[in-house]
């Protein structure tokens, strides 16, 4: 035991040039591995380290900019929920299922599936469960966004709004989707235009007992409330 | 305290809490939320120390752009290794600012190739903001920083100068040795020294949290 407290002796030094972060690799991970079968050592540098986390608080203070703040929340949200960012435009379905048809190898094979399904479907006619329905609501412009267009495309409790001919934003700003519910602006989702003025955003619900989908200008990032009018409601 | 991994004490898994309720969480009870993903508990944890980061990257890269760069690419690692957060090993705020220097120190070495400078003028920058014009808690953090960097303006020069080239420099105690033109070990010694009486006299009078008892 005593070459032991010896060597932690030595290695005083290398502890508080570690704590520092100022060890090489190699010196780094040799330390390491004394620390992973040291209390002694390990106690020091826990001894040591408010020493250290003090020396951030003694450079001078400054405010980071805002736009720091609205970049990392525009990143961050788009992450804690993957429908609350633009979503990609969907090609209409009944384009998709056209190409899939027109495909002579497969004409015949959908041609068999749809007779097929179409006696099924008499068949088990009133024991099926229905899909929800999808629902087309023209939106209003408001505030004199008279050029605006859009369409919100509902189906069960949640809906995609596509906009058309919206006015361009600035790089620092965001289009935001909200539901209105007895007066109060629940936020729901920010999105960007593409380059010709449309886009295609998830409205995730719930969207019962909302009063109508409504869209603002608003900083990156988003905001809890709207900071603009807004410029098309969609009623629910 | 709630250690990472569990649910905050009282806080159902799936409430979605207030912002108000938020801001009265410990940091390390926010960091069991940004562990779930949650956006509004990592924007407090982001209000809290985003200032001190951000002044920290600054001082060690010299440069708003890239430290404005460093603070967003450090908190973004937060956001996506919270889970890795240990309350054991140390606080929020000591595990994000460690991100921010080591970001900070890459950052440096990237841009520069060279030794950083170390005499940056942090006044020349700082921003014309009245302590009116403060919020409570960024004028908290200016008035502690006075008082730190008076508090550390008492070690000898030796000491704080080793101190200063490691931990905002990102330089090897043999690469202050070079520089210095003085041996390794008394590098290395002048580091401990400085620590130490950070550690038993500055670091007490400023009341920051730590484990006190005095080591034979």
């Amino acid at each position: 035991m005593s070459n032991e407290r010896e060597e932690c002796v030595a290695l005083r030094d290398d502890l508080a040039a570690y704590a520092l972060g100022a060890l090489a690799g190699d010196e780094m991970a040799a330390l390491e591995r004394h620390l992973d079968s040291c209390e002694a050592c390990c106690a020091r540098l826990r001894w040591l380290s408010p020493a250290v986390d003090l020396l951030p608080a003694a450079v001078e203070q400054l405010s980071p900019p805002p736009r720091l703040r609205a970049n990392l929340m525009e990143a961050v949200r788009a992450e804690a929920a993957p429908t609350a960012v633009a979503a990609p435009a969907r090609e209409p379905w009944w384009r998709a299922v056209r190409g899939v048809i027109m495909r002579p190898a497969t004409g015949m094979a959908v041609l068999i599936l749809l007779v097929v399904g179409v006696g099924a479907g008499y068949l088990l006619r009133g024991s099926q469960t229905e899909a929800p329905a999808t629902q087309l609501v023209q939106a209003e412009p408001l505030n004199g966004a008279a050029t605006v267009s859009a369409t919100l495309e509902r189906t069960g409790d949640s809906a995609t709004l596509h906009v058309h001919q919206l006015p361009a934003i600035a790089e620092d700003e965001v289009y935001e989707v909200w539901v209105q519910r007895d007066g109060v602006m629940e936020p729901r989702n920010t999105f960007v235009l593409d380059q010709d003025g449309s886009a295609a955003a998830a409205v995730p619900g719930p969207l019962d007992g909302g009063e109508a989908v409504l869209v603002t200008r608003e900083p990156r990032g988003g905001s809890r409330q709207p900071t603009t009018d807004p410029i098309l409601s969609a009623p629910l | 305290m709630i250690r990472p991994g569990s649910a905050p004490v009282g806080i159902p898994v799936a409430e979605k809490l207030t912002p108000d309720a938020l801001q009265r969480l410990a940091d390390e009870d926010l960091m069991t939320l940004v562990e779930r993903r949650d956006a509004d508990a990592f924007a407090v944890i982001y209000d809290r120390h985003g200032g001190g980061a951000y002044s920290l990257a600054y001082r060690i890269v010299g440069d708003s752009a890239i430290a404005e760069d460093v603070t967003q690419e450090a908190f973004i690692s937060v956001w996506r290794s919270g889970a890795r957060f240990d309350a054991a090993r140390g606080s929020v705020r000591s595990w994000t600012l460690g991100i921010v220097r080591n970001r900070a120190i890459d950052a440096l070495r990237r841009a520069s190739g060279s030794a950083p400078k170390l005499d940056l003028d942090d006044d020349a920058v700082l921003e014309s903001q009245t302590a009116a014009e403060l919020t409570d808690s960024e004028a908290i953090r200016r008035e502690t920083s006075r008082r730190v960097r008076g508090a550390l303006g008492e070690l000898p020069a030796e000491q704080s100068e080793v101190i200063g080239l490691a931990y905002f420099g990102g330089f090897t105690h043999r690469e202050i040795a070079e520089m210095l033109g003085m041996p390794l070990g008394t590098v290395k010694g002048r580091m401990r020294l400085g620590l130490e009486k950070i550690r038993l006299t500055l670091a007490e009078r400023m009341g920051i949290e730590g484990p006190w008892e005095v080591l034979p």
